[in-house]
Formats: C-alpha cells, structure tokens, sequence
C-alpha cells in the first residue's frame, strides 16, 4: 500500500504510514473496482475452455501437432481414467525439443509437468492470477471435485477479462 | 431498582467503518454471526471489548461496535489479560489468526491459555499471510509453495487445536467460516464458558490460498471428510451416515463402516467433559485425508478462572491491608538512584 505523500511501501492493512505517518485508513487495501472484481468472480465467468487431452504414452510429436492444430497452447495429460496427471505446454516443445528434434517419439509423459497446480471453477480469478505468478504458469487445468479436468484457461483468458472489466467501469465512470 | 437492557440487534454492532476485506473472504461470515450473537448474551453493549493483533482477521475490532484494540502482533492474548485483570466483569474476546497467533503470538496465546483467563479466543486459520500477499504461515502444510516457500514448505505445520490442549485449554472447539449455524452455536457455547475458550475457525483465504478447506466446506464433499462432535454421542460421519470412528488397540482411532458386524455401541463416545485431555488430543490429531476431521466441541471442563481468583486476591488485599497508594508503595525502601 502505497503512501500518496512519501510513496513508502507500507504493509498492507497499516492506517498510518510508517514513514510521514499520514493517514491511510481512507484508502482502500482491496483496490479499486477493477482490484475487487478478480476477487469477487470466480473462473467459472472466464468460460474454460473444454481440455485437450492426450495419454502419456502418446508420442510428443502428436502432441506437438495437436496443439498446432487447435491453435492451443498445452494439452492435458489424463491417463486411462481420465484423471489428470500432468500438462504439456508449448513451453515444453520450446525447450526441451528445438535443438533435439530425435526425441519426438518419446512419450508425453516422459517431458510433461506432473501433477499440476490446477483451480477449480468456483475460486476467485485472483488466485488464479496468483498460482500464474507463483508458478510462472500461463495455464492452468480447472478441475472439478473428484479433481477431474473440464476445462484450462490461460493468461490470455484473464487479459481478455480484465480488458471488458476496464471498458465497462471507464464507460460507467 | 432494577434497570432493564435495551433489546439490542445484529446491527446495533455494526460499527460505521467500511468493511476492508477482499470481496469473498470467509472474515464476513465471521463477522455477521459474531454481530448476530451479542445482543443474545444478555450483557450491556459497553461491556464487551475485542482484542486482535496484526493480521487481515484483525481488523475485525473496527468492525463491531464495542470497546476494543487493534494491538500488536501477536500480543492481543497480553493486552486482554490486562483488561481482564482490572474488569473481570467485562466480556473480552481476542480476534487472531494462524500468523498473529501461533507464530508471532505463539507465547502469549500459550499463557493465556495455561492460566485459564476468562477470555474467548478466535483463531482464524486460513493457513496463510494473507494480509501481506501470500507467505506461509505455522499451520501451511508440509509442500505447500507460497512466496516464502517456492519450493514447497518443509516445516512441519503446528495443529492450534495440539497447542490449546497442550496449554491445558478449558474450553476447545472448531468450526468453519461457511457453516454458519454450526459456527454460531461454537461462538454461543464459548461466550458462556468459564475460563479461556479457544475456537478454531477453518477458512479460505480466496485469494491467496483458496480452497484449502473445500474438504470441510463443500457441499457434496464434506460429508465424508467431517464428523461433529456431540457429546455422549457416538462418532459417525458420511453422506449415509455409514462410517464411524472406532478406538482400536494402541488407543488409535480408526475409520469403520457401520454393518458388517460393527454396530454404533462399537464406536468412540465423545466426551467433552472428561478431565483427561487425552480424548481431545486424539481428536485434534485426526487429519484430513486419513481421517474425518473433527468440528464441534473437543473439551469443555471447569478449572478455577485466574481473572476471578486475582479480584478475589486483590478484595483480600484491601480488606486486609487498605486500599493502598501507589506514591506510598513507590517510596517504601528497595528503591535505588541511577547516577
């Protein structure tokens, strides 16, 4: 929480800043309309797209050309009962592929993500934009309570939602 | 001449300050039964205080309109003890979370807790820092990654409930932010408890570490991750209620079917009462995925309270030696210069 004053970086919460001690308890620790919405909705407005699914004993290079196919960025990693077990990203191919192009008959599942950080439709875009930063994910699976995937979304998702959310609350200004 | 209380409502302790958590946080759920079970109690709007520490569970003071401290981190159990020790006759609660209270505060919540201070004590566990942006707390599991911990937590994480009990708590519970008719019977149950009373509260931080406790919250899903505690009541659990918890040898408890042979008289009783913490314990020990996780009253059992008996020291005092002066007692001798 930035002082207006001093520009000190204080905790948030703090009523007074540490620095000049002006007061703070005015300014709203939860951000602007903008801030409060990534809290206030849940992934599920951000429609996930239904996931692309490949086996882990699948070779790379299918997955590679899925993925170019459907104009996607990863694909889910599900075994024979659909639970997921890992995710495989155009990060992946970039950099465990571009120099060793010999591999790419080698299953999924040997070049994957593992057990991925997943949400679920009910949390809030915020911590799905936390996970992204905690992580440096761009996707992430949505799961649902038996913690199969229905869905991904991506960071390219939460932009686009932010960008509406900022054009209505500039045309309602 | 008697004078009679003014019927008090949830709204008459909405403070006039506006609220500042994150839309969605389990701290509103809280809030609202609290506002909803003061006027019930029966005691003056101006006799009750709220004490918190440092933490977004501790503006709640801000939020109710009675006396109360936003204080220092983790000294909010220090501050209350001090009001309790010169008003035993006002109600004090003391608003703290998993940070304020088992990491900073860890030392003045254990005392409290040992000297059975009439104080009802509310930890709010959501399992993180929540208020600056995401670090793992005492109670974060083992392989949780945080900001602090990117690799993943490897402390082992402290239970409150273990940390009550092992203080010697009188009065010990748990509950969850959205079960609201279970948490304000566990608030209710504790505003009338001699002694400390420590509740427990399980709840999402949904911005930083959302759905820790979907297990014990969802619809559809806690049925066979939480049993409640009644007490002289067997332990069964499930969405059939067709489980139960069993003492088997070793004292261990351990998750049965019902049929099959095992009836409700082969499962633990709780007892809540009972002088040995021992049951407790074990309760609080029970985990989830291996366990049901208990939610009710673990403990409830009388001791004598160290506010009242303090008053009743300080009456004797008078009675016996005067009311004293401050002046005198500093000049009595055993006093020395610094020069």
């Amino acid at each position: 929480m930035l002082c207006p004053d001093c520009g000190f970086d204080n905790i948030q919460g703090m009523d007074h800043c540490e620095a000049c001690g002006q007061p703070l308890a005015t300014l709203d620790p939860s951000g602007g309309e903008l801030e409060q919405s990534i809290s206030r909705h849940a992934i599920g407005v951000l429609c996930p797209k239904p996931p692309l699914t490949i086996g882990p004993q699948q070779p790379v290079s299918a997955a590679i050309e899925t993925m170019s196919q459907q104009n996607v960025g990863c694909l889910l990693v599900v075994d024979d009962n659909s639970d997921l077990v890992g995710i495989f990203t155009e990060r992946d191919v970039l950099n465990r592929f571009s120099s060793d192009r010999s591999r790419l008959a080698a299953p999924v599942g040997d070049f994957m993500t593992p057990a991925p950080v997943t949400v679920s439709q009910d949390d809030s875009i915020a911590y799905a934009l936390h996970a992204m930063d905690l992580g440096g994910y761009r996707h992430l699976p949505v799961v649902d309570q038996d913690d199969r995937p229905t869905g991904v979304i991506s960071v390219r998702d939460i932009l686009s939602f932010l960008c509406i959310r900022f054009a209505e609350l500039r045309s309602t200004a | 001449m008697t004078t009679e209380l003014p019927v008090l409502t949830a709204k008459d302790f909405a403070s006039d300050q506006e609220l500042r958590w994150c839309p969605r946080c389990g701290d509103y759920s809280i809030l609202a039964q609290f506002k909803k079970l003061l006027p019930t109690l029966g005691i003056p709007q101006e006799n009750f205080v709220v004490v918190s520490g440092i933490g977004c569970s501790s503006r709640f003071p801000y939020y109710v309109d009675t006396y109360g401290f936003h204080s220092i981190h983790g000294r909010a159990p220090a501050i209350a003890t001090g009001i309790k020790g010169v008003r035993p006759d006002l109600q004090v609660w003391v608003i703290t979370g998993d940070g304020d209270g088992l990491s900073i505060g860890g030392n003045h919540l254990m005392h409290a807790i040992r000297r059975n201070i009439n104080l009802k004590i509310i930890l709010f566990n959501n399992q993180i820092y929540g208020l600056t942006k995401g670090q793992y707390s005492p109670t974060s599991p083992v392989g949780k990654r945080t900001k602090s911990t990117p690799m993943g937590s490897i402390d082992n994480p402290l239970s409150p409930l273990s940390v009550a009990i092992g203080s010697e708590a009188t009065f010990v519970a748990r509950s969850v932010d959205v079960d609201t008719k279970h948490l304000t019977s566990i608030l209710e149950r504790a505003a009338h408890h001699q002694g400390t009373a420590f509740i427990e509260v399980y709840q999402d931080c949904n911005v930083f570490n959302s759905g820790a406790f979907y297990y014990a919250s969802k619809k559809g899903v806690k049925e066979n991750n939480i049993v409640y505690l009644e007490h002289g009541k067997p332990l069964i659990y499930g969405a059939d209620r067709d489980k139960g918890i069993r003492v088997s040898e070793g004292n261990r408890p351990e998750v049965v079917e019902l049929g099959n042979g095992i009836s409700e008289d082969d499962l633990l009783f709780h007892d809540e009462q009972t002088p040995e913490p021992s049951l407790a314990f074990m309760l609080a020990r029970m985990r989830h995925p291996e366990f049901p996780e208990p939610l009710g009253v673990f403990r409830s059992v009388d001791r004598p309270v160290y506010d009242l008996a303090l008053d009743q020291q300080v009456t004797e005092a008078i009675e016996q030696k005067g009311p004293g002066d401050l002046d005198t007692l500093f000049s009595s001798g055993d006093t020395w210069t610094v020069e």
